[in-house]
């Protein structure tokens, strides 16, 4: 993204974010990482992701399960469950109505400037 | 995976870390572990060895553990543990492990010579002591490892304040077992005191095999084996009257003080080996 995102701002869809993530395929830590930065969030501290993710499997919206990795020792992957599901398409549904209210006002604020 | 299996691999793991990343990861491992005693340490375990292994395979993409992890360790660190579930029994595991861990050092040697009552009181306010003692030292090693390295004080200061803290703190548990009376006396000599040895021996052994990562280190456990052995030996009728001359009252001296010298040596040739495996 050419812009940096206030923190304020990406703590509030960082947990729509990673499920969204997880769903097009489950990940361990760095993994998703990885993806964070593909998608443009690479100035998002990755050492957040672990309590954010320790907070989700507290809430049961993904689980874990132990694979083995690519050359290296078993990782703990993440995989969004039912309710994980639930609460993204719930997150995408609440972002595509405040998308639509941010883009009126957006046009707004330009046809008055 | 059990607990100790976890530390094991987090062990085998963490050489493989370079120089500024390890020192990164090195403080977050302190921090988290002094901080998480009524933790599932199962889960904080698990939590440490993910990190670990997410900031090699960083290190193996040329990302530094502080970039890739952010500025504020400790941040993610306090966040990170209140998420994970509380566990009272972790907490009095660590306790116990202090309490009679202590015990095992400080009173077993004691009964290598029989004769005198042994003031059992005295011990066990001392390991009562010690442990609270100890469990401050290491929660305040934990709270100040962020500080310690923003201090502007030298760094052999801050080294010699901490070694004089540690030590300020420590004295009284082992002055407790010299001055302290109490009622609490009981002589084990005969038969008695061998039971209480074997007692004290099956004790370890359950620690030994419950707790691979405590705080007994194989000279130390040397020390009290061997002054468990010495303590049964001189009770036996067949060699109880070697105390009452001097010839065996010198034998058992040179004794003690042979065991003494393998322990330290033991210690230090472990000190050595341990440097050396930092160093590579």
């Amino acid at each position: 993204m050419a812009q940096t995102i206030s923190s304020q701002l990406l703590k509030g869809f960082l947990q729509g974010i990673l499920l969204a993530i997880l769903k097009r395929e489950p990940n361990y830590g760095y993994g998703i990482a990885q993806e964070m930065n593909r998608i443009g969030l690479g100035q998002v501290p990755k050492g957040t992701i672990y309590p954010l993710l320790a907070t989700m499997e507290k809430r049961g919206l993904i689980q874990g399960e132990s694979r083995p990795s690519e050359g290296g020792p078993d990782r703990k992957y993440y995989l969004p469950t039912a309710d994980g599901l639930d609460a993204m398409n719930d997150f995408f549904g609440q972002w595509q109505e405040l998308e639509q209210t941010m883009q009126l006002m957006i046009d707004g604020a330009k046809h008055e400037g | 995976m059990k607990v100790e299996d976890l530390i094991e691999r987090n062990n085998d793991l963490r050489p493989g870390l370079n120089k500024e990343n390890k020192e990164f990861y090195d403080d977050f491992l302190v921090y988290v572990r002094t901080t998480s005693w009524l933790k599932d340490d199962i889960q904080v375990e698990e939590q440490l060895l993910a990190i670990l292994q997410d900031i090699l395979e960083a290190q193996k993409n040329g990302e530094s553990a502080r970039d890739y992890f952010g500025q504020s360790p400790k941040l993610v660190a306090d966040n990170l543990l209140k998420k994970l579930p509380n566990d009272g029994v972790s907490f009095a595991k660590i306790i116990l492990y202090t309490f009679f861990g202590y015990l095992a050092i400080t009173f077993l040697p004691t009964m290598t010579v029989p004769g005198k009552p042994i003031d059992i009181g005295a011990y066990v306010v001392s390991a009562m002591y010690m442990t609270m003692a100890i469990l401050l030292i290491v929660r305040t090693i934990g709270t100040l490892v962020y500080r310690y390295k923003a201090s502007k004080l030298a760094g052999w200061l801050k080294n010699v304040l901490g070694i004089l803290a540690g030590m300020l703190l420590l004295f009284p548990a082992f002055a407790m077992i010299y001055w302290l009376k109490t009622p609490v006396r009981i002589n084990l000599d005969g038969t008695l005191g061998i039971f209480v040895i074997i007692l004290f021996l099956l004790g370890l052994a359950v620690y030994n095999k419950t707790a691979k990562q405590g705080f007994l280190s194989k000279p130390v456990f040397f020390y009290i084996i061997f002054s468990a052995i010495i303590g049964i030996l001189t009770r036996l009728p067949i060699l109880s009257g070697m105390l009452e001359n001097k010839t065996g009252q010198i034998i058992l001296a040179v004794l003690i003080l042979l065991a003494c010298f393998i322990s330290t040596g033991m210690l230090m040739w472990q000190a050595h080996r341990d440097k050396k495996d930092d160093d590579q």
